[in-house]
């Protein structure tokens, strides 16, 4: 899994790569969003459209940026999830909560909106 | 004259000697013949104090698995309390990371090799060597202040050196020996852990006339985040929940004893299946950190309509087996517990028909993989528990655990696994 991070304007957006199955390298992207934070930076896009998989520890790591950047008065959009990983957002109705856009340029504009 | 004076030097060196050597043996007498770290180090300051004639003297030790040493300072010792050097013990313990060689200050606020570095004015010497284990700097011994002199001498510095060389050895036993003891007290602590939680399950499956109920959980730690469990109602509902709580090992544990407390509780409330939910999630939300979250499938079975209502919090899916092979994976959606105060949770109902049989799972059977990464997936459990339909609950589910492990063929598995199976007769 890899984490590569790009400032759009105010926006910053993570492209993860691989499997978000867990672990210090799941949790790693948290803690951007939490560093993003302190610099003041709150709209956030995490792209998906490279991630093969999230388990249910992904999943927690997703609602946890979720939940800093909502406290941060901030926001999160989820851009390009899988099929797959799409299914998982509606079993567990994330996909009610979570602001999904199909692409991260998508997600980006959305912002400026 | 000269003679006489040759003989003294000679008889001095000789006395000298001999009351190091007796120091020395002395010493290692006294610290060879404990094992407890900080005894260890007080004896190795006091005989270093006498040996040099220095005011104070400390030990710092730097932890074994650190990738920085300088910020990882874990221990000093100092023979009088009232200036306790902390921030110099830093600054020297990294000039010796660097040197690893016994190092000698006099008038430090004049030395170059520390300029920046705000000195203590009471300090005026200072002796500093390594202790070393086969080469690798485990702490440093730090003698300040010669007693009725400007600095310490080359005789101090190699007297001190021998004593840090001898006691070097000795502290990392006793650290290792202490290390191996608050080892084995967790070790203790997380089977006292394990067997609190192997508790918690249900001990026996309720008998429930019409059906065969079977559960297991087999936690990929020690102590696991997994948990299912059996309620009765009242004399003709019994309500069952299997859950997966959001990380591992002993945090997950804990947080499963309080969402198992919580559900019990709720289940004994009037209300509907979703109801209990919602209530359970708001407790849940109430009493966990942001980032602790519960997946959760919850149904109460009425066994004399046969009748089960469901609702699920994020769970897997359940699958329902008919008799004549139709394979159903229940329609559940819902929000993870714990995550949204104000989530709301849709109840379904179906009736058990005879030889119907239900599974519920944790995501630890699906995903289980083996060494190519392929996933155990919920086929490989459809197919398996379709061909075993004639079986009984409890050899379903056991059986089923063998062929995940065979499918991992002995790849390390990081998620709890746990199944739970209700069948009509």
């Amino acid at each position: 899994m890899a984490v590569k991070e790009k400032i759009v304007d105010d926006v910053a957006v993570l492209t993860i790569s691989g499997k978000l199955m867990g672990g210090p390298e799941t949790w790693a992207v948290h803690s951007k969003v939490k560093s993003l934070i302190a610099d003041k930076v709150n709209k956030v896009v995490i792209d998906l459209s490279k991630v093969k998989w999230v388990n249910s520890q992904g999943l927690g790591m997703l609602m946890s940026c979720f939940t800093s950047l909502k406290n941060a008065n901030g926001h999160l959009k989820i851009a390009g999830a899988t099929q797959k990983v799409n299914s998982l957002f509606m079993l567990t109705r994330l996909i009610t909560v979570f602001d999904t856009c199909e692409t991260a340029d998508r997600a980006v504009a959305s912002f400026h909106n | 004259m000269n003679n006489e004076q040759n003989l003294r030097k000679e008889l001095e060196k000789l006395q000298r000697a001999v009351k190091e050597l007796s120091l020395l043996n002395d010493l290692a007498r006294s610290i060879g013949a404990s094992n407890k770290l900080e005894k260890i180090m007080q004896k190795i300051i006091s005989y270093s104090l006498r040996a040099v004639s220095a005011e104070q003297c400390t030990i710092t030790l730097v932890r074994e698995k650190s990738d920085d040493p300088m910020k990882t300072l874990v221990r000093t010792m100092v023979s009088k309390a009232e200036h306790d050097p902390f921030h110099l013990n830093q600054v020297l313990l990294g000039w010796m990371l660097q040197n690893k060689k016994p190092l000698s200050v006099a008038n430090p606020q004049q030395d170059k090799r520390f300029s920046g570095i705000k000195w203590d004015m009471e300090i005026k010497s200072l002796l500093c060597v390594p202790l070393l284990v086969k080469s690798k700097l485990i702490g440093i011994l730090t003698a300040f202040n010669k007693i009725q002199a400007e600095k310490f001498t080359s005789e101090d510095m190699r007297l001190l050196g021998i004593i840090a060389a001898q006691s070097a050895q000795i502290i990392e036993n006793a650290r290792l020996y202490e290390e191996e003891k608050a080892l084995l007290r967790m070790k203790e602590e997380l089977n006292l852990a394990r067997q609190i939680q192997t508790d918690l399950l249900p001990s026996q499956i309720p008998d429930v006339p019409g059906y065969d109920l079977a559960g297991i959980s087999v936690p990929a730690e020690s102590v696991g985040g997994d948990y299912f469990d059996f309620i009765p109602v009242d004399e003709h509902r019994l309500a069952v929940c299997l859950g997966d709580v959001s990380g591992k090992g002993l945090p997950a544990a804990l947080l499963m004893s309080n969402l198992q407390a919580i559900i019990r509780s709720q289940t004994m409330m009037p209300g509907t299946v979703s109801e209990c939910l919602e209530r359970s999630n708001k407790l849940l939300y109430r009493n966990t950190a942001p980032h602790k979250f519960a997946t959760l499938f919850f149904g109460i079975l009425d066994f004399r309509s046969n009748q089960f209502c469901y609702a699920s919090a994020g769970h897997d899916r359940p699958i329902l087996i008919s008799a004549n092979g139709d394979i159903h994976e229940l329609e559940t959606a819902g929000l993870p517990l714990g995550f949204l105060e104000e989530a709301t949770y849709i109840e379904n109902c179906f009736e058990f028909k005879p030889d119907d049989l239900l599974m519920i799972y944790t995501d630890g059977i699906s995903e289980a993989m083996n060494k190519k990464e392929e996933e155990f997936g919920v086929n490989r459990i459809i197919n398996f528990v379709n061909r075993r339909h004639d079986k009984s609950a409890q050899e379903v589910i056991q059986g089923l655990i063998e062929e995940v492990k065979k499918h991992a063929n002995g790849f390390p598995q990081s998620d709890d696994m746990t199944l739970m199976v209700i069948k009509k007769l």
